[in-house]
């Protein structure tokens, strides 16, 4: 059984918004944060997306060559899964799953093979939390309240109890908080 | 010069439904962590909502724990335009409110704190009034409610604490990095 592993670089206000990640996000960065990133990478062979974090990573990360930050080719030959109802194709090694999704998905969970790694894709992980298949959320939690930008947790989710796992404070303020839905 | 305290009880998806713990996550180091807080304190600001539902629910438990005593016994200071009249030693903030928070804080004494008061605490976020900002994060998605952080200004801050409190609640300080 694979896991599903959630990553998520959020504020303290819970703003996943990649618009303005030059400030809250990339200043922050430390060779604990970027470790913590990298581990999880080289720990997955899948990349499962929701469709607008997709189109966000895709142009960027394919035109890197030289193995940027220790993960980009692993991120570039890795295999990608994009959950999308509208797109009608996809490059950087994807296959879009158009149907069916948390089908889809629980099909993948069951094969053998490593880790299945989500960044970002806030929609997919609320389907995902709500229907018990993300097996571990780790959020990198920055120290700045951002004031306006998308949420990571929408209103509306569905509630759900966690166990914490770990808590790390990392350097420049970043605290890494991992946590494990506790199903059923 | 007092220290200004904001502390809060949180959601992972950042709700706070009301200034007291979710349910079902007992701990002595919880206990122990709240009960310091408040006898570092001298004096507890509060928005008029939160003044409300404590006004109501505390003096209920008086004589049931020297906690309750000192929520009790403790003078307190409210931000209200609407309120007339004040009880359990409470007094209306008068003006302009952060001049009156400003004045407090210039006051000698032990820490003043603030407890739930999401929009107050905003404002007084907002204009740099507060010296420390604890957030007890539940393992929990609530998935509806009140989000504590509803101001659009922008704040860096900077980590003081990250420590486990037991039943999964990490405790995370933060003071202002604004001009830092």
């Amino acid at each position: 059984m694979r896991k599903i592993i959630v990553l998520e670089r959020i504020t303290l206000d819970g703003i996943f918004d990649a618009a303005s990640m030059d400030k809250w996000d990339f200043p922050y960065n430390s060779e604990a944060r970027m470790a913590v990133i990298a581990e999880g990478i080289h720990a997955s062979d899948a990349y499962l997306l929701g469709r607008t974090t997709y189109e966000m990573l895709a142009p960027g990360w394919s035109a890197l060559k030289n193995n940027e930050y220790g993960i980009a080719d692993k991120l570039n030959s890795m295999t990608k899964y994009v959950v999308s109802s509208s797109l009608g194709k996809a490059e950087w090694n994807a296959t879009i799953i158009k149907a069916n999704a948390l089908e889809e998905i629980r099909k993948l969970k069951g094969q053998p093979g490593g880790n299945i790694l989500v960044h970002g894709s806030a929609k997919l992980v609320q389907s995902l939390l709500a229907a018990n298949l993300v097996d571990e959320l780790q959020l990198l939690v920055h120290p700045f309240v951002w004031g306006n930008g998308a949420k990571f947790f929408k209103d509306g989710a569905q509630p759900a109890k966690l166990e914490l796992i770990e808590s790390r404070s990392l350097d420049l303020g970043v605290v890494l908080l991992r946590y494990q839905p506790v199903k059923g | 010069m007092r220290k200004l305290v904001v502390t809060e009880f949180i959601t992972l998806d950042g709700m706070f439904e009301d200034p007291a713990p979710p349910p079902g996550y007992p701990s002595p180091d919880i206990g122990k962590f709240k009960h310091d807080e408040l006898f570092e304190s001298g004096a507890l600001l509060l928005g008029r909502v939160t003044y409300e539902g404590f006004a109501k629910y505390w003096p209920t438990m008086k004589g049931t724990s020297d906690f309750a005593e000192r929520m009790n016994s403790l003078p307190k200071f409210v931000a209200t335009t609407t309120l007339k009249s004040l009880e359990w030693n409470a007094t209306a903030l008068e003006g302009d409110v952060v001049a009156a928070v400003e004045k407090l804080k210039r006051q000698e004494g032990q820490n003043i704190l603030v407890y739930g008061s999401g929009t107050f605490a905003q404002t007084l976020l907002r204009h740099n009034l507060v010296d420390e900002l604890r957030l007890l994060v539940y393992p929990l998605i609530r998935g509806k409610g009140k989000r504590f952080f509803t101001g659009e200004d922008r704040l860096p801050l900077k980590l003081t604490t990250s420590r486990e409190l037991g039943a999964g609640v990490v405790l995370l300080t933060y003071e202002s990095a604004a001009g830092a």
